[in-house]
């Protein structure tokens, strides 16, 4: 009976050693595979390089520059409209029955300052000097500046309309429990513009380049995935065209031309251009896009996906072209051919399919947000602007006539050359999203076509005017019901 | 030497001859308290391996060993007995009727409780109600099983996780408001463990950790529901918590069991509003459509032209995607042993084919169980439950509020596609082509259920290994260790030629998603008979419990596949794209204890306390204490109440307490940086989530009062409760300003409450030799309401989070009818209802009154049996909530002119002065009149018959010895044959969920099913 009695009391230490056995500390601290911690985010060049490619992905969501953004640009202007049979998508632009909780909306104003927020992150990193530091910076500069530039105008009247009214919270550190009120769209472009020259003060790098990060020795390519030096200049040109202050627009743009290295391709490879789908480095057309690849990307919600038609690949074809559009390429502009006219089944008459964006599912198709051709755009028009007719149609006519070899030139005069300059910039940025923009800045009226007949006539359309409310985005619900402070515009 | 040795053995030998021979042999008959035989009656030799049961007459015959002095008779709902063998050789006994509410056992936490002096609101659930029923898993059985408990499919798909509320909805996220599971003692990983659930993607969009269970394999489900009962789990009772014991071995004669039951699964019609129409009805809508949009004559015809108007093709979609489902289930187990050793084993074969084209689940499941009685302290148990599940699915996204809304899903598609769209060429091949008659956008889903694949391939092992050692008399010492490993293979194939693949040329997506769990249980029991009669006595615990879980998840991508359809998996494909591997772990450790004091089957008290830290919570809280306290008066065997002789059971019970809850994700706490941002096929990383270091756990306490009640000896049982949870600091993703770059971070902040009553009812109105009707009865009121919301209006998908409001609350516009005078929509321009518009834009959002959340609910049952008959009806009911058509804008009015219709709109406006809900049809009309209003919302209030059952007992000795059986039963059952609404304009079957929303998920399916239990 001893012995039990030993090997109870053996047990019972077991026993009591198993219960009161706490795990180590260690066992309810489980850290994360995916992650680490904020203050160790940017520590070296090689960390903040990271950070920036987080930045540019945040710029692929669909609803921002991967498509959305685009599409409103076009479908909510003159040259196109929603086929009979779509997917459901983009009705409301279509229609102009945009309402205050339209979802399109209240996503971009999340991806953008989601960009903003990344941007600041490597804003507001302190590293030790270097040219490397500086063009990282001046990168993420350029992209929060080209992001409340495009905020602002998505969701507050145009600067040529009111520069006091109010435009977008301009947000330069993070801070969790900030609510901010609008500022007003003179102090947003301020910001943009101060944003854009200390970034292209601090650019050290043309596409093309090549930098080295010595602790790694890795390498980092300037290819037009990135907003290299010139590429901000060109956002800078932009800026000053949608302010109308057309002499620095054209400092601006003549910087690019002048010193940019930047070419057009010729008319017969502009095709090729269009569906290729690599990131370019010969500073050939694209001077910056986002870019997306195999493992990469936002899958179906592509501008290839939404303006391809299915007959081509599993895609919606949603949104067709005019045919007085489609009919204002001549047969010989190489631009003509990114366009398929076909039959679209229950859509009457032709349909004109866009087809300049390639559909391959290995690599997903990237967005042009900056070209040559536009800096060569807007510093025609901001000659024009300024008095000098001859400079205008110079470079109008450069674009225009490498698209179209046999195209004589323009040789307008007065106002009508600027009504060429905006034709050619409706067919050169078809369909990535400038038209609705050219439009509502310059406050005109237009009739937006809804749908078409057998015969290609358009049934179904609205006159929209500069005063119609749907021309901006409502402030989004979710915000105001958090940050009540917040006005809404007008109409919502 | 050699000799001596061998007389030895010689002797012992003789000597175990002898013993061997003076065993003798009992015989007897054991009855019940009416004198009727008792068959499976268990009977033992205390202290030996020697046993046996009963046969169906209640005869037995057992040999006795030598140093076997006492029997222990038992049976099912019978007192134990021992009887004194001494010279007798025979013993016969009635067994008394076990008193239910004072013998009756419940599982509770980490233990057993006598039903008599629980304190706590505990409903059980037995086997006779999981086995053999026609669903693929027990949470959806749970259906009505218990007051309090909401369970609500939002998808007919089988193997689709159920989601479950326990008294209301505790926690502001969905998954922290699902109730803990227990099984065997483990807080397993319960629901949807496939990779993307929560909203991202997902191969199939519902998967469930139950589906892997057999119900057959379960013994008893504990329905833990006040804060006496769930406060010992602590950081994770808040919401209730299930506790399910799967069956043990039980000491006798082995006793085998097969169950076959087969039938088939029909879809239920959706209601006659929400009828697809047909080529006539919709050629109607479509061509007054656009002679209202004020189009051409020209433009009339040439459209009804290119939709086939007059070529006589009149498809009924529905019919064509939906199908009659086989069902069928096989379970076979043999249980047994003796006092030393017991074995429970069974294996099962499960296979439920969906209503829906390409939705069906096939289950094998093992179990074992083997109990070892090494000494008279010491005892071993090994459990081993397995499920492996092979499930198809239709395409729609995952998680609560999962979409259906995809070109491949034949549910959503059935409604899309034109009546005038044929899905067959001339030659009887699958129509893919892209032309009008054709499917230019929306896919043929019968190609797609031909071709494409969506499969889930699940195992799910649970295994424990128990050490139970009496140190001393009464004090116990359990170690139990559990763990569980869930494996999920995901894949999906989408075929080159049509549908989603054809971009690609094929498409083939692969996930694997592994989880293993390990739960540590030791713990220490003591009971101690303070006045030595068992008339006052405790009952303590003590334990230590630590949790670790880890995930892993495998995910390939590869596209352009060979031009067939049959080579579907991946290895075939050209590029592979997105190989990764993630992984997510959590943990938890916590120290528990309970005591309760128990004063001559009339007082009790008991108190709880536990304390918990989780690697979910911030490192600067990651402790919390919860701790419960409880009594309980058995009113009836007072002495003043002696005479109260119709009285037969009168309990008080009152409890208080707190727990909390972590269904937060793994790692929602901590301020990351995250990878996996890439750009330019380089890392990128981004600030992504914002953290709380200092996140705790959140205060749920909860009061509840309750009566049990038993008169006319027993006939009535009442059981009332009635209840408050207050939760405070509640687990919030407090949503800020977007400006900041995020839409919120998870706070301790808001505090929720949820008052109800609960009432469960059993009667037996009628008892007489031949027949009885036993009626239960069950309901369930509950009244949630945000208490307080520092943070502000918070929205919520459709609701709105907002104080004194509950919680589901719709936030939308104010339908104000069809303008008579023109047909045009309408809405109330602002809450106070007082004027109309006819500008959708115009028409502000409010709280309109009405909510997800049902009012109350519950369950009707009623068996009746006449000799050998008996007959089972149970109804299910569900009143005041409103659920939501997500997808209307499509299928009502005009604004999506070439899609399929619903017959809703055949009762449109036509003509000035016409009353009605549908405004004129206007093709390719802007008016939103189908959009976000409550126009949208429909009364979700229905009774369904859940159960319909006829069952045949064979009950003659004569025969069942004839063909060498203890029992068998015959029986026929339908589930869900009808069901009552309550709103004409109804579009979708009523039972959506616990968001009330119709995602155009798979539609629910009834049952017509036939079988037989056979036991010997």
């Amino acid at each position: 009976m001893k012995s039990i009695n030993y090997k109870n009391v053996w047990l019972l230490a077991l026993s009591a050693w198993v219960l009161l056995a706490s795990c180590s500390k260690t066992f309810t601290d489980q850290k994360p595979y995916d992650a680490s911690v904020v203050p160790d985010a940017i520590l070296n060049e090689a960390d903040m390089n990271t950070a920036l490619n987080g930045l540019y992905a945040s710029l692929r969501a669909t609803d921002f520059y991967g498509r959305t953004y685009a599409v409103k640009g076009d479908l909510m202007a003159d040259n196109c409209f929603l086929s009979s049979q779509n997917s459901g998508r983009y009705t409301q632009f279509n229609l102009y029955n945009i309402v205050v909780n339209d979802g399109y909306a209240s996503n971009i104003w999340a991806n953008a300052y989601k960009a903003i927020k990344n941007a600041n992150l490597v804003i507001n990193a302190t590293l030790p000097a270097s040219d490397n530091v500086s063009q990282l910076q001046s990168e993420a500069l350029a992209i929060r500046a080209m992001t409340h530039f495009d905020l602002c105008r998505n969701f507050a009247r145009p600067y040529t309309d009111n520069p006091a009214g109010p435009g977008v919270p301009i947000v330069l550190t993070f801070n969790r429990d900030a609510k901010p009120a609008r500022n007003t769209v003179k102090e947003v472009y301020t910001q943009v513009l101060a944003d854009l020259n200390t970034a292209y003060g601090l650019a050290k790098f043309n596409q093309g380049a090549v930098m080295t990060f010595p602790a790694t020795g890795k390498t980092r390519a300037l290819n037009s995935s990135f907003l290299s030096k010139y590429a901000i200049k060109g956002l800078l040109a932009r800026v000053y065209q949608n302010m109308g202050d057309w002499a620095n627009a054209r400092d601006a743009a003549l910087d690019v031309v002048n010193n940019g290295g930047f070419t057009l391709v010729a008319s017969t490879a502009l095709a090729g251009y269009w569906n290729g789908t690599t990131p370019r480095t010969d500073k050939a057309e694209t001077m910056f896009e986002v870019t997306s690849d195999a493992n990469n990307s936002v899958g179906d919600g592509t501008l290839a996906n939404l303006y391809v038609p299915k007959t081509a690949n599993g895609s919606y074809g949603d949104i067709l072209a005019t045919q007085s559009f489609y009919n204002s390429y001549s047969a010989t502009d190489a631009r003509r051919l990114l366009y398929n006219p076909t039959t679209r089944s229950g859509q009457l008459g032709i349909a004109y399919y866009v087809t300049k964006y390639p559909i391959d599912p290995n690599n997903y198709d990237d967005v042009k947000i900056v070209r040559y051709a536009e800096c060569l755009l807007i510093l025609a028009e901001a000659y024009y602007n300024l008095g000098d007719a001859v400079n205008a149609l110079k470079y109008l006519n450069q674009v225009a006539q490498k698209r179209d070899p046999a195209f004589a030139g323009y040789a307008s005069a007065g106002t009508q050359v600027l009504e060429d300059i905006l034709t050619e910039r409706s067919k050169e940025f078809a369909f990535e999203g400038y038209r609705f923009w050219d439009l509502f800045r310059l406050k005109r009226s237009f009739v937006k076509p809804q749908a078409q007949d057998a015969s290609n006539a358009i049934i179904q359309s609205i006159m929209v005017t500069p005063a119609n409310t749907n021309l901006i985005f409502p402030i989004p619900n979710d915000e105001r019901l958090i940050n009540p402070g917040i006005t809404q515009n007008p109409g919502y | 030497m050699l000799m001596r040795k061998l007389s030895l053995i010689v002797g012992a030998v003789l000597l175990f001859a002898q013993a061997f021979s003076q065993q003798k042999i009992i015989t007897g008959k054991i009855t019940d308290a009416n004198g009727l035989p008792v068959s499976n009656a268990s009977v033992l030799v205390k202290g030996t391996s020697a046993g046996t049961t009963t046969q169906a007459d209640g005869t037995y015959s057992l040999k006795i060993p030598l140093n076997g002095k006492i029997l222990v008779i038992s049976a099912v709902g019978s007192a134990e007995q021992e009887i004194v063998i001494g010279d007798k050789n025979i013993i016969s006994t009635a067994l008394a009727l076990s008193d239910k509410n004072l013998q009756e056992v419940v599982v509770v936490g980490y233990g057993t409780q006598k039903k008599s002096n629980l304190t706590a609101a505990v409903s059980k659930v037995g086997a006779e109600k999981l086995e053999n029923k026609p669903f693929s898993s027990v949470d959806q059985m749970l259906q009505g099983a218990s007051a309090g408990l909401q369970s609500t499919a939002s998808t007919g798909q089988p193997g689709a996780n159920q989601p479950i509320r326990i008294r209301g909805v505790g926690s502001f996220s969905y998954g922290g408001s699902q109730p803990l599971y227990i099984v065997d003692g483990v807080q397993i990983n319960s629901g949807d463990l496939s990779n993307g659930n929560g909203g991202g993607f997902s191969i199939n969009p519902s998967t469930n950790v139950l589906a892997t269970i057999n119900s057959d394999d379960i013994e008893s489900i504990s329905v833990l529901k006040d804060a006496a009962a769930t406060s010992i789990y602590g950081s994770r009772g808040g919401n209730g918590v299930i506790v399910i014991t799967t069956k043990t071995g039980k000491a006798g004669r082995t006793q085998f069991k097969v169950d076959v039951e087969a039938g088939n699964n029909k879809v239920i019609l959706p209601p006659n509003a929400g009828r697809p129409l047909r080529s006539a009805e919709w050629f109607t809508l479509l061509q007054e459509g656009m002679v209202n949009a004020g189009l051409s004559q020209s433009t009339i015809t040439s459209t009804l032209a290119s939709y086939g108007y007059g070529n006589g093709v009149d498809i009924d979609w529905f019919n064509l995607v939906t199908r009659t489902g086989t069902q069928q289930q096989y379970n076979l187990s043999a249980s047994g042993g003796d006092a030393k050793n017991k074995f429970f084993i069974s294996g099962g074969f499960f296979n439920q084919q969906g209503t829906t084209l390409g939705a069906d689940l096939k289950r094998i499941t093992g179990n074992l169980k083997y109990t070892h009685v090494a000494s008279d302290r010491l005892t071993f148990t090994t459990k081993l439950t397995m499920g492996n599940v092979n499930q198809n699915s239709v395409l729609a996204s995952s998680g609560p509020s999962g979409g259906g809304g995809f070109f491949g899903n034949p549910a959503y598609v059935s409604l899309v596609l034109r009546p005038t769209q044929n899905p067959f060429n001339p030659d009887g091949s699958y129509n893919i082509s892209g032309n009008n008659g054709g499917f230019p956008a929306h896919y043929n889903p019968l190609y797609i259920a031909a071709n494409d694949k969506r499969s889930l391939k699940a195992f799910n092992g649970l295994g424990n290994e128990i050490v139970e050692y009496k140190i001393l008399n009464g004090l116990k010492f359990t170690s139990n260790l559990g763990a569980q490993y869930s494996i999920n293979e995901e894949y999906q194939y989408n075929n080159p030629f049509h549908g989603d693949g054809s971009g690609s040329s094929g498409e083939g997506i692969s996930i694997f998603t592994r989880n293993f769990l390990w739960d540590w249980i030791n713990q220490l029991d003591y009971h101690y008979d303070i006045s030595k009669d068992s008339k006052f006595y405790l009952d303590a615990k003590v334990g230590y419990e630590a949790i670790k879980n880890s995930r892993y998840v495998q995910t390939g991508d590869v596209i352009s596949f060979p031009p067939k359809v049959d080579l579907y998996l991946s290895t075939n494909g050209a590029t592979s794209t997105n190989g990764k591997a993630a992984a997510s772990d959590y943990a938890f450790k916590g120290y528990f204890s309970s005591l309760n004091f128990s004063y001559d089957e009339r007082y009790s008290i008991f108190g709880s306390f536990r304390r918990d830290a989780s690697s979910r919570f911030g490192i600067n809280n990651p402790w919390g204490n919860f701790a419960s306290f409880g009594v309980a008066w058995n009113i009836s065997n007072e002495k003043f109440m002696k005479d109260a002789t119709f009285i037969s059971n009168l309990k008080l019970r009152g409890s208080y307490g707190n727990n909390g809850n972590a269904e937060i994700g793994n790692y929602t706490w901590r301020p990351l940086y995250s990878f996996g941002y890439n750009y330019n096929g380089v890392a990128g990383g981004t600030y992504d989530n914002i953290g709380n270091v200092g996140l705790t756990w959140e205060r749920n306490k909860q009061t509840d009062v309750g009566i049990d009640l038993g008169i006319f000896k027993n006939r009535v049982n009442v059981t009332v409760d009635l209840y408050k949870r207050t939760t405070a600091g509640s687990l919030l993703n407090q949503q800020i300003s977007r400006t900041t770059g995020f839409t919120g971070f998870i706070n301790n902040i808001g505090n929720l409450q949820n008052t109800g009553v609960e009432v469960t009812l059993n009667v037996v109105p009628i008892q007489t030799k031949d027949f009885t009707w036993d009626l239960n009865f069950n309901f369930s009121h509950n009244k949630n309401k945000i208490t307080s919301l520092p943070s502000g209006d918070q929205p919520n998908g459709s609701y709105l989070l907002r104080e004194g409001q509950d919680f589901y609350s719709y936030y939308t516009r104010a339908w104000a009818g069809v303008n008579p005078d023109d047909g045009s929509p309408q809405w109330f321009t602002d809450s106070t209802r007082s004027a109309k518009t006819g500008s959708y834009a115009s028409a502000k959002q409010f709280l309109v009154g009405k909510s997800a959340t049902p009012k109350y609910f519950g369950s009707l049952g009623n068996t009746f049996t006449y000799r050998n008959f008996s007959l089972g009806v149970d109804f299910y009911y569900n009143y005041g909530n409103y659920i939501q058509e997500a997808y209307a804008r499509f299928f009502l009015d005009g604004s999506f002119p070439t899609r399929g219709k619903y017959a809703y709109n055949l009762t449109r406006w036509q003509k000035k002065g016409d009353i009605t809900d549908v405004p004129k049809y206007v093709y390719g009309t802007g008016s939103n009149s189908a959009t976000g209003s409550d126009r949208l919302l429909y009364k979700g209030d229905y009774i369904r018959l859940r159960n319909l059952q006829v069952m045949y007992r064979l009950t003659s000795k004569k025969v069942l010895d004839k063909l060498h059986l203890t029992a068998f039963n015959f029986y026929v059952r339908g589930t869900n044959l009808w069901t009552k609404t309550y709103d004409a304009r109804l579009l979708s079957d009523p039972e959506q969920g616990i968001l009330g929303v119709n995602n155009q998920q798979v539609p629910p399916s009834k049952s017509m099913t036939a079988g037989v239990n056979i036991t010997f």
